[in-house]
């Protein structure tokens, strides 16, 4: 298994400013987070690959009642985002009063104690 | 598919579902009561020595009750040792893939009669801890770790549901007010009071008065919890087992003249993470689940009477409507503002109540919908009896819809 398609990869990218995924060599599809086979295709030929981090959001919460681990952050908005590239995923959401489904947003990478959580706002 | 034998339900028990009421006991003896009732439930007699397999559902005695092993625990407490017992965790689908592994495994050939059900003792915690548990279900990598919650992530299912569909908060609020009206009628049910009572005895004790369930939903009395879903949009933590007993069809008449036949069975697997789904506001494993079950059963959505489906949340309820093929896409909501899902509309949902008035304890959860539809095919289920059901459903989703089991159930 290639080492850019593990779970700590993707972490270490977050602690250093990068939305790392893996492109299919085969077939060419992107995966956001990384993983180590092609969910399209089943290919394990695998490349790694830096988002760039802007797109749309596609759903959205502000939750007032959180995980143990975020109860700092409360009341904290996360969404999902569709990245220009094409896969979803989750983040934080900051700046949440100027961001509503179908915004654009950047990512932004959100100090959290030793090390960095993903997070998004706007353009 | 098809299972090469025919399986009836021949007795369904379970206990109360409740936040206070079992504070004193543990898991072990809820899945024992429960399991007691289901034996004397059965018509011409039946001895717990008589089950040769357990399938049980618990989502997370680990955490709940630091007891892992929960299968060959609750075995032992039955008195049937030493016949083989597996615990099956499928977050809240647990016992609803139960009943299906179970079936699977008569149909094998290998058991006659299997008992499967589950238990959740989940009020050992506090609400943070157990909102912590509970989003053990979730992607721990990549949702969790930005502090998506459960209530958060159908919550955001909602959003991109009214965003698509134009759906609306008062259609849930319509979901659960109809949920309450069903539970009032279910002596099993944690909350047997509409949320008109509900409105009622909460405003005498504030000093407030509503003049219908929507000033009520609306008012602080029923905070955010995740928005768009507020605190009535989310079923409650509860304490509770269910337990079921099935038997092969040549096996079941000795037990009963009333057997209830599983008709149709599927289960389908989506990704853990929402976000890594093509659409937000499909569950694909409902979708697959129960075109495989109907396939089985030889039956389309239109044909089924009554259906118990996973309203963890109120937009679960209206997406499990759709996905199954109930109402159109995307009128799930409507369906239910204009009372067609109620006790006495064209298509019944939740009549015990659903998760939201009968309450949740996740891993009784699925076998606690076998029993009311086995109820209800029978003509037992009392106040929130529907007539003429010839067909119930069950649909049963872990987490966000990475587990969907679906049974369909006939005479």
């Amino acid at each position: 298994m290639e080492s850019f398609s593990t779970v700590n990869w993707f972490n270490e990218g977050i602690n250093n400013n990068q939305l790392r995924g893996t492109k299919c060599v085969d077939c060419g599809y992107l995966m956001l987070p990384p993983r180590p086979l092609c969910p399209e295709c089943g290919s394990t030929s695998l490349s790694s690959y830096n988002f760039k981090g802007e797109g749309v959001v596609k759903a959205q919460t502000t939750e007032t009642v959180p995980l143990s681990a975020f109860k700092e952050r409360c009341p904290i908005t996360v969404g999902i985002i569709e990245l220009d590239e094409g896969p979803m995923i989750s983040g934080v959401i900051l700046e949440e009063e100027k961001v509503e489904i179908g915004s654009r947003v950047k990512v932004t990478y959100i100090e959290e104690g030793d090390k960095k959580i993903l997070g998004f706002k706007p353009v | 598919m098809t299972l090469s034998r025919k399986i009836s339900v021949i007795g369904v028990g379970m206990t109360p579902f409740h936040h206070k009421m079992h504070a004193d006991k543990q898991g072990r003896e809820l899945f024992v009561e429960a399991s007691l009732e289901a034996m004397n439930s059965v018509d011409n007699g039946f001895q717990l020595n008589d089950v040769e397999s357990l399938f049980l559902g618990y989502f997370s005695s680990d955490r709940f009750e630091n007891q892992a092993h929960t299968a060959a625990l609750m075995a032992d407490w039955l008195g049937i040792n030493p016949i083989p017992a597996v615990r099956v965790e499928n977050a809240c689908a647990s016992s609803g893939v139960a009943v299906n592994m179970g079936a699977i495994a008569i149909a094998s050939g290998m058991y006659d009669v299997v008992l499967v059900g589950g238990v959740e003792k989940m009020r050992t915690l506090n609400t943070e801890q157990t909102t912590d548990t509970l989003a053990l279900a979730a992607d721990a990598a990549y949702e969790a770790s930005v502090g998506f919650t459960f209530p958060g992530l159908y919550a955001a299912i909602a959003s991109a549901h009214f965003k698509e569909y134009g759906s609306t908060w008062e259609q849930l609020a319509d979901v659960a007010i109809k949920n309450h009206v069903n539970g009032a009628l279910n002596p099993k049910a944690q909350y047997q009071s509409t949320v008109m009572d509900i409105a009622t005895n909460l405003g005498a004790r504030k000093g407030l008065s509503f003049k219908d369930e929507l000033e009520f939903l609306n008012s602080d009395l029923n905070p955010i919890i995740a928005s768009p879903l507020k605190l009535f949009d989310c079923c409650p933590i509860s304490d509770g087992a269910a337990a079921v007993i099935l038997a092969a069809d040549d096996v079941a008449k000795k037990y009963t003249d009333s057997p209830i036949r599983l008709r149709g069975l599927g289960q389908a697997s989506d990704t853990l993470a929402l976000h890594d789904r093509k659409t937000l506001t499909t569950l694909n494993a409902t979708k697959i689940a129960a075109e495989n079950a109907y396939k089985m059963a030889n039956v389309s959505a239109k044909d089924i009477d009554l259906a118990c489906v996973h309203d963890c949340f109120t937009i679960a309820e209206v997406l499990a409507t759709e996905d199954l093929g109930f109402f159109p896409k995307g009128q799930g909501g409507i369906a239910a503002s204009e009372g067609r899902t109620g006790l006495d509309g064209d298509m019944p949902i939740n009549t015990d109540g659903g998760l939201k008035a009968k309450g949740h304890p996740v891993g009784a959860t699925g076998a606690a919908m076998v029993v009311e539809v086995f109820k209800q095919l029978r003509g037992e289920a009392g106040k929130h009896q529907v007539s003429d059901v010839e067909l119930g459903l069950t649909q049963n989703v872990g987490a966000a819809g990475a587990t969907v089991s679906i049974q369909v159930y006939g005479r």
